[in-house]
């Protein structure tokens, strides 16, 4: 039903109001200053704490997938279809070379490598181990990832009949620097391959399955042994952003041929991913339940404040502003609570974080043992927090929302308020 | 003949309490003049302030028709009595009720905020209506550093300022001195003489009564014979 307008002069417009509840929500606030101090205060620590979080998951997703990427699987591979499911030999995109040209041209590609790659049972006298031949570039490798840096002894594929293996595949074989090992597996046309290396270096990752498993050789020398011509089974990429990966791809996959398959990080790591994912997730949960406390907190200032001034209230809608405007004024309060709250969390937020960016924090030495742990997970040693805009405003965001809308769950009980009946209160 | 500012047309009100209906109001008629001040008289539990209530739109009544300034108050939505309280009703409650935190003149001042006043227009009228009744010096003060005929004379104020044609007082002595009441009913006849504001007010103290132009007597919610 519409409503008949009387005959009253115009209301003006809220603007003008809308400065003196300001000034009125603001001094209301100083009334009782402990409780404010209270509210603010709480608001302040969540912002601190889920600021520091963000900070803390800002700083260490970007490094972790560094660190997790940077030792051989790299940020995207090119494959065979097939070759990610089921990692066969014959699995294989030919004209290698030219491929990893193609690729380097992408924009957004800061290097890529050729693998060829092939499972051979790895044999120095009576024993014999399984393992992954990996050939590679080594200059290319070396460049682009850090496996080659975490030699143990020897040197880095010095010469086209060299072995870089693992330390634990070196033990279990029982080999040295200079002793010769033997590679027999399946050629790519079904003959038998073997290639014959010089054990010239030995890794320590730290990564046990790497460490048993992986032996790298020139990527020529695998190529010719297992009768792989000029083909190749990734062509390994590093880009400017990893964490662009997924934008980055549709790029890549229309410029390499159409049966090649493009895996970004994502897929190429999916523990990675979960393990961001988990964390993201339980420090989601964490911000929610610490949000949530805290919004009691401030539901409960605001009940006190509208129980205390119920006969404020009520003159104010016996003089005719509407209940409406007063829960507008009550939302100001709030508004006034998440300012100084915000001012206070932020500003611890900026004082713990950029201290603890500069010389970070190693769980180790806080948590014994956990850097085994970490080493597993590829997380980085020490922890950086990045002062980044999402830590510095999603918390604040966040309680900006929660602060109102606690308020606003008392406020609305104004609306329902009888003026007779709320003047005849006690103060 | 000019209509009249107030009519109460067989206005009955009725409380429901804990199931026992409570008769504060029973087919009352009044009507209030331009001009006048009338005071609504009678024991506590009489319907003074119902009376006062229903007029002013605070309340509304369970049966009959109240008219202020040719307006149909008992017709009116919930928004539309708000914008009647504020623009043609000035209240002066028996508490003062003043908002703690603004001084004296921006409380005189709030009213027109609400109404949309300009700033300068608005700041002189409070400080007009501050002066005609004495208070210019207390511009400054926040209710709780003034007395209690002072927060009531800037109630009085801010009732006045918008320039309403129906200025309703609630006990406005009940929480007064002697010597304060007499000054404040002497504001309120200056305001009714000299600008000619229509007052209604409900009490029961004599010394109100022998003040008004006119008095309306209520027992049990009827209009007696004085």
């Amino acid at each position: 039903m519409t409503e008949t307008a009387l005959p009253l002069p115009a209301t003006g417009s809220g603007t003008r109001a809308g400065a003196v509840f300001v000034v009125v929500a603001w001094r209301n606030l100083w009334r009782h200053r402990l409780r404010t101090w209270l509210a603010a205060g709480g608001v302040g620590f969540a912002i601190l704490l889920v600021g520091v979080m963000v900070a803390f998951q800002d700083g260490i997703y970007g490094p972790w997938i560094e660190n997790a990427t940077s030792l051989s699987v790299g940020h995207m591979q090119v494959q065979h279809p097939g070759y990610f499911d089921d990692p066969k030999i014959s699995h294989a995109l030919a004209g290698g070379s030219s491929l990893v040209r193609e690729i380097e041209e992408i924009p957004g590609v800061v290097g890529a490598t050729g693998r060829a790659e092939a499972f051979a049972l790895v044999s120095v006298g009576e024993r014999s181990y399984g393992g992954l031949v990996m050939g590679v570039d080594a200059e290319r490798e070396a460049a682009m990832f850090t496996l080659a840096s975490y030699l143990r002894e020897g040197e880095y594929l010095p010469r086209g009949d060299s072995a870089y293996l693992g330390s634990s595949l070196a033990t279990n074989l029982g080999v040295e620097l200079g002793d010769e090992i033997v590679a027999l597996g399946s050629g790519k046309e079904g003959g038998v391959a073997a290639l014959v290396l010089n054990v010239d270096g030995i890794f320590e990752s730290g990564r046990a399955d790497l460490d048993r498993t992986i032996l790298q050789a020139p990527v020529e020398a695998v190529q010719s042994a297992f009768e792989l011509g000029d083909s190749l089974h990734s062509v390994v990429l590093k880009i400017d952003d990893p964490e662009r990966a997924e934008v980055l791809k549709p790029t890549v996959e229309a410029r390499v041929p159409a049966d090649a398959r493009v895996l970004d990080w994502n897929e190429l790591l999916p523990e990675l991913k979960q393990g961001i994912r988990l964390d993201a997730i339980s420090g989601q949960m964490m911000a929610a339940l610490l949000i949530a406390v805290v919004a009691m907190s401030v539901v409960n200032s605001f009940i006190m404040t509208v129980f205390e001034r119920t006969r404020e209230f009520g003159m104010l809608i016996a003089i005719g502003m509407r209940p409406n405007a007063i829960v507008g004024m009550l939302t100001i309060e709030a508004a006034c609570v998440w300012v100084l709250g915000a001012a206070i969390g932020i500003a611890a937020c900026v004082a713990v974080v950029l201290p603890l960016n500069i010389v970070g924090v190693n769980m180790g030495q806080i948590v014994e043992g956990v850097d085994d742990f970490y080493a597993q997970l590829m997380v980085p040693d020490a922890l950086r927090p990045q002062l980044s805009a999402g830590a510095l405003l999603l918390a604040p965001g966040i309680m900006l929302a929660g602060t109102l809308l606690a308020a606003l769950v008392p406020a609305l009980r104004v609306r329902r308020m009888h003026p007779v009946e709320a003047l005849r209160e006690e103060e | 003949m000019p209509n009249p500012v107030v009519t109460c047309r067989d206005v009955s009100r009725v409380y429901e309490g804990d199931g026992v209906p409570v008769h504060a109001l029973r087919g009352v008629d009044f009507e209030l003049e331009a001009g006048e001040w009338v005071s609504v008289a009678g024991p506590s539990g009489s319907g003074k302030s119902t009376l006062l209530h229903v007029i002013g739109g605070l309340d509304q009544p369970t049966e009959g028709t109240v008219t202020v300034d040719n307006v149909e108050v008992t017709a009116l939505s919930e928004a539309q009595l708000s914008d009647l309280r504020l623009h043609k009703i000035g209240f002066v409650f028996q508490a003062y009720n003043l908002i703690p935190v603004l001084s004296a003149l921006e409380n005189v001042e709030f009213i027109m905020q609400l109404q949309g006043v300009a700033g300068g227009e608005r700041r002189q009228r409070a400080i007009d209506a501050l002066d005609a009744l004495g208070l210019a010096d207390l511009a400054d003060r926040r209710p709780g550093e003034m007395s209690g005929g002072q927060q009531q004379r800037v109630a009085i104020a801010r009732a006045i300022v918008t320039n309403p044609v129906l200025l309703l007082a609630d006990e406005p002595s009940a929480n007064l001195d002697t010597a304060t009441t007499e000054e404040l009913l002497d504001v309120l006849r200056r305001l009714n003489r000299e600008r000619g504001v229509t007052i209604l007010t409900a009490t029961h103290d004599p010394m109100v009564m022998s003040y008004t132009t006119r008095q309306v007597n209520l027992r049990d919610g009827h209009v007696v014979a004085p």
